[in-house]
């Protein structure tokens, strides 16, 4: 909800109050949480215009668990790779052996070998290559600072620090969340149906189906609580080129961050205007 | 939360007959008690030596005040209790029944462990033997508990980089999801956190003391405002503890044959659908509490303390913003 009370005292022209609620998509939360410089300053917008306009920032149930799943998603692979790669020096080495250079050639044939059940240009390729690298360095690193480091303390040592890693992301995710109001609704399905039997949703409703439980989600929510809506997004594929559509069928407003303040400019004052 | 824990869709790849290699070694140097677990009753016991009070304190004779201010309780704190209703809490919350689990049996054996633990550590044990002198001096009972506390402190830092080791080969041995050890990880360096804000909250009540000291108004109004913080703090801290000591306890019993393992790290996994389900609601419950107390510890606070989950090699420096890119790029 937000409650426009500064500007009014400052402008003649600014309502006094009136409600509104800034809605983000997973576009936005997921770019707050893993913190693209690009689109962070983007999403950075919604918290600069909150500070000025006093709004509220809301996002249903469904952003929340597509974050949430895509951090799980990204710690699950970080933990199978580590875990397969735990049993491919197992099968090589003897246990209480010393990790030394020569071993570079079997992490460069293990991820090989693990690279190729991966789909190409995917971020999982991606980040299990951030990872070979890291564990290629850090063996560098430990040979070249202790010589005699034992593999299982190069196993465990770097295995704490993709937990390190992993925990300040679960430590981000917590601090953006409670930034939030999170809602859940009773969507109404004849506003599904109308956003999925349009022509220009086409692509949307085949490929991402939890991008209309989304809309629809707004849409409940802005009934219910009676408020208008915005949904904030960095989506231009999907969301932002769609915008006028989504808007005439549901009433549901998609804007980029940055030009949210334009949306103030239409809301009718305290006398009318 | 609604997600499940299918204990991760990848793990299709992970081959389970090569968990038992690597496992002893790396199992084996950590075999021992968990000295940390004794910190959260080590620490609820000092701060129940804090019961400031201005009022007239009964002595055996007649009613005198003593000191304007006495921060030392009538009544002696007691350890045995604090760990007694500890663990009297998890296993009536976990009731999870085997022939060779009885409460008071599990409780002899903590208490032992706990007695290894202040060998261990002679300083807390000398600490708390000064607890119990009943010293009359409020400057030294201020400073009595800030130290003791600060003993803990230290206590859990240094043996950080050893038990995030020991997590790490807990799970690589284990079939449980890493988020998991994420979230202890979080805990742990939220509990220090917590002994912190009690440190930093005492050092600043004992100057505002010692400031106001002529005017009792001020000084009651001082005491009840930091009183106010503590207890709100406490509970958060109890909750945050109480519900991973369930979660471990939980996880504990499930793998253990007989109590010693308990007390030991060794490969966890969940054998059956109902303890996957049990497994969801602990884990559930756990990271409530745990982002509640992180959330009121405060960003500033917590986020300073987090500087120990900092990286201690260069190779992992940037890898996690390499990581955000790479989810951002494909997102």
């Amino acid at each position: 909800m937000i409650l426009i009370k500064d500007c009014a005292s400052q402008s003649s022209n600014m309502p006094r109050s009136v409600k509104i609620a800034v809605c983000v998509d997973s576009s936005i939360f997921l770019a707050e949480v893993f913190d693209n410089a690009t689109q962070s300053t983007r999403s950075g917008a919604i918290d600069r215009y909150q500070k000025k306009f006093q709004f509220k920032k809301y996002m249903s149930e469904t952003v929340k668990n597509e974050v949430d799943n895509r951090k799980s998603e990204v710690a699950d692979l970080i933990a199978s790779v580590s875990k397969n790669f735990k049993s491919e020096l197992d099968s090589s080495k003897v246990e209480g052996s010393m990790i030394s250079l020569s071993d570079l050639t079997l992490i460069q044939s293990f991820f090989s070998g693990f690279r190729k059940k991966f789909k190409s240009k995917t971020s999982e390729l991606d980040i299990i290559s951030n990872m070979e690298s890291a564990l290629v360095q850090y063996l560098v690193e430990s040979y070249s600072r202790k010589k005699g480091l034992k593999t299982s303390d190069f196993v465990l040592n770097s295995m704490v620090e993709f937990n390190k890693k992993l925990s300040d992301l679960t430590n981000k995710y917590n601090s953006k969340l409670k930034e939030y109001e999170v809602f859940s609704t009773r969507i109404n399905s004849n506003v599904c149906k109308k956003l999925q039997n349009e022509k220009a949703l086409e692509r949307v409703v085949k490929k991402k189906p939890q991008d209309i439980q989304i809309l629809c989600e707004v849409e409940a929510y802005a009934r219910e609580s009676k408020q208008t809506c915005l949904l904030a997004t960095v989506d231009d594929h999907d969301f932002l080129s769609n915008s006028k559509t989504i808007e005439s069928l549901i009433g549901i407003k998609c804007v980029d961050p940055i030009y949210i303040p334009n949306e103030f400019a239409h809301i009718p004052n305290d006398v009318g205007a | 939360m609604a997600k499940s824990y299918s204990l991760g869709h990848t793990n299709y790849i992970y081959k389970k007959n090569h968990i038992f290699w690597l496992m002893k070694a790396l199992t084996a140097g950590f075999e021992n008690y968990d000295g940390q677990e004794f910190v959260k009753p080590a620490a609820m016991y000092v701060l129940q030596y804090f019961h400031s009070s201005l009022e007239k304190k009964t002595t055996q004779k007649h009613y005198v005040k003593k000191t304007p201010i006495d921060l030392m309780p009538d009544e002696q704190p007691d350890l045995d209790k604090i760990i007694r209703s500890e663990i009297e809490f998890v296993v009536d919350k976990v009731r999870f029944n085997a022939d060779w689990f009885t409460t008071d049996a599990y409780l002899k054996l903590s208490k032992r462990y706990f007695t290894e633990f202040l060998d261990e550590n002679k300083v807390i044990q000398e600490s708390f033997e000064a607890l119990q002198s009943n010293l009359d001096d409020t400057s030294e009972q201020f400073s009595l508990i800030i130290n003791t506390l600060k003993e803990l402190r230290s206590m859990l830092r240094n043996s950080y980089d050893q038990w995030h080791r020991k997590i790490m080969a807990e799970f690589l041995e284990s079939d449980l999801p890493l988020e998991m050890y994420n979230l202890y990880n979080i805990s742990y360096i939220a509990k220090i956190s917590a002994v912190n804000s009690f440190v930093a909250d005492l050092t600043k009540l004992q100057t505002k003391m010692y400031l106001v000291r002529s005017d009792e108004r001020k000084m009651t109004f001082e005491l009840k405002e930091f009183e106010k913080r503590h207890r709100r703090l406490s509970e958060m801290l109890m909750g945050a503890s109480r519900s991973e000591s369930a979660l471990r306890f939980f996880l504990k019993m499930a793998n253990a044959e007989e109590l010693e393992d308990l007390f030991k790290t060794k490969p966890l996994t969940l054998n059956s659908d109902i303890e996957r389900r049990r497994f969801k609601e602990y884990l559930d419950e756990f990271t409530q509490n745990l982002f509640e107390l992180t959330n009121h510890l405060g960003k500033t606070r917590f986020d300073k303390d987090m500087m120990l989950n900092s990286s201690d090699s260069e190779s992992f420096d940037d890898f996690d913003k390499r990581l955000r890119q790479s989810v951002l790029k494909y997102a």
